[in-house]
């Protein structure tokens, strides 16, 4: 098989390759030899069925996620959707400087919906940060213009938030996990792009009308918060 | 004539005084480690008791190694926060004093930023994804636009402290300290015991596993416990610590804390890098573990910036992130 490695994450090794005849990406879990053999099959392992489950199960509620093609349980190696013209929202964010704020918004509003629809299925993604979310124009173009989309090109063509990585993902219907997904994701901004940092309260805004019983996740965000400032109690 | 910093670190069980000179040479570095009887850790009260007792000592001592006297300091920097209140009050109070019977300026530093700053003059790493793992701190961090930004840390407890409290459930010795002695009974452990496995995002929690295994303490071998707990604890930092580099680009870690001196879990990072062609800044006493000079060395850092501080604002704080700091001598 043609693979081309395009990314190494913590979590393995991310390819493109051709399944069926397909473009397509290949997400390998390397085993990593740092943790004790027992440690690492069970995270591989488990990692892999609650990806592919979580994938499945939310792109049937209307989240854009890549479509899943094959489990390979052995490699532990998932076969998906190959999302082309794409950029992370982190590159899109870096490499344009000013972004107009329209286009924030619609990304907001985009980010908070798909995230509220996971939680609606009770499922948690666990590491919401702006890599883990591809732009991915939505006009039909020529091939031979979607193969040099430059990151400006995306300022001036309507996009859809993709969501990957869903190695982290995991079941659950409390508003603390939810609240800490949530959390996780308004620091990975923070952190990362310091300046965007107000596109959060537009997030919870559009989680907020899609979210079923939104006031007791936002409740327990208010404590998580708190917490967070709290731990630092020594040196 | 040469600038000359003291800095005074008492924010948890260690005090120190450092000399630094204006190139970042430390010429004295002493310190002294208040250790607590087995089955238990260090408390506020007596923390304090023995820094105030030794403070003096240390000061005198770390002049003359410096070879110099008090009129030759040109700044005093001293440890803002964050720690226990106790201790930390015992480095303010004296370096007020200082500063101003001699009419010497003072400033606060903020004890993360310590480390980092000192890990970076000591290895030269350029722009390392800092893991932070103390007792009281464990944090992934990395330098963004003036600050250290927190990318990862703990939601619950450090993961020092977990290992300090492990060591009192099973009755270990704290001399010369609880994670030293649990690194060497791990080393003869043999068997994995599956414990709980918490990472969310770059975030880590290890109040979990600290109940779980203090439920089956009684049914396994020490050398067993201490094994699985390092195993797990240290994979779940080794890994939010790669999924961080991952997310900023960088190849070069940098461990600061006293829980960097474990050499099991350097030896991950290492194993971790190896896989990225990434290269680890790691161990070293005058960055690890608290001391004197790294405060003096930053608060320097910042004074040369233009930092100020009047002595009606030279408090101690708790709470202190290690965000909170503009960091104006990085550009």
């Amino acid at each position: 098989m043609d693979l081309t490695l395009i990314s190494q994450g913590a979590e393995g090794k991310i390819y493109t390759c051709t399944f069926l005849g397909k473009k397509s990406i290949k997400k390998e879990r390397i085993s990593r030899s740092y943790r004790q053999k027992s440690l690492d099959t069970k995270l591989r392992e488990r990692r892999l069925i609650q990806e592919s489950r979580n994938l499945v199960k939310i792109r049937k509620e209307g989240v854009p996620v890549p479509g899943l093609y094959f489990v390979d349980t052995i490699t532990c190696s998932l076969y998906m959707e190959f999302i082309t013209p794409s950029i992370s929202l982190k590159n899109f964010f870096i490499q344009n400087p000013s972004i107009p704020q329209s286009l924030l918004s619609d990304f907001a509003n985009q980010i908070g919906k798909s995230v509220a629809l996971m939680h609606n299925v009770q499922c948690i993604h666990g590491d919401l940060t702006t890599s883990n979310m591809l732009l991915k124009p939505q006009v039909s173009l020529a091939t031979e213009i979607l193969n040099d989309f430059s990151p400006a090109d995306y300022l001036v063509n309507p996009c859809m938030v993709y969501f990957i990585d869903f190695g982290l993902s995991y079941g659950s219907s409390t508003p603390e996990d939810m609240a800490v997904d949530l959390h996780v994701l308004e620091k990975a901004i923070s952190s990362a792009h310091p300046q965007l940092e107000k596109i959060f309260i537009e997030i919870l805004a559009a989680y907020k009308i899609h979210k079923r019983k939104a006031d007791s996740v936002l409740t327990k965000l208010e404590q998580v918060r708190m917490r967070g400032r709290k731990r630092l109690a020594f040196g | 004539m040469v600038f000359l910093a003291l800095g005074i670190e008492g924010s948890a069980n260690k005090i120190g005084v450092g000399i630094v000179n204006g190139d970042g040479e430390i010429l004295a570095n002493p310190r002294r480690t208040h250790i607590a009887p087995p089955g238990s850790g260090f408390l506020p009260k007596e923390t304090a008791d023995h820094h105030r007792a030794h403070i003096l000592d240390l000061i005198s001592e770390a002049l003359s190694q410096a070879q110099v006297t008090l009129s030759n300091i040109s700044l005093i920097c001293y440890t803002k926060g964050p720690g226990m209140a106790l201790p930390l009050s015992v480095g303010a109070l004296v370096a007020r004093t200082l500063s101003q019977l001699y009419n010497i300026p003072i400033i606060g530093v903020n004890h993360c930023v310590g480390h980092i700053e000192m890990g970076r003059l000591v290895t030269k790493a350029e722009n390392p994804t800092i893991l932070y793992v103390s007792g009281g701190n464990s944090q992934v961090i990395a330098y963004n636009e003036s600050r250290y930004r927190i990318f990862g840390e703990t939601l619950d407890i450090a993961v020092g402290n977990c290992l300090d409290r492990f060591a009192r459930i099973i009755n270990i010795s704290n001399d010369p300290a609880p994670g030293y002695n649990i690194e060497q009974l791990a080393k003869q452990g043999k068997n994995l015991i599956e414990l709980p496995y918490v990472v969310k995002g770059m975030d880590v929690s290890f109040s979990g596993m600290l109940t779980f295994i203090e439920s089956i303490a009684k049914n396994h071998s020490q050398e067993d416990l201490c094994f699985s707990l390092q195993e797990t604890a240290f994979a779940m930092l080794v890994e939010t610590a790669e999924r961080a580099m991952a997310h900023c680009n960088s190849n070069e870690v940098l461990i600061v804390g006293g829980v960097g001196c474990n050499l099991r879990l350097q030896e991950m990072v290492k194993d971790m890098l190896k896989d990225r062609n990434g290269k680890l800044h790691a161990m070293d006493d005058r960055y690890c573990i608290d001391n004197g000079a790294m405060i003096a060395y930053t608060g320097m850092l910042q004074y040369q910036h233009g930092d100020r501080m009047e002595l009606i604002d030279c408090t101690f704080t708790q709470r202190f992130r290690t965000d909170e700091v503009l960091v104006t001598w990085r550009s």
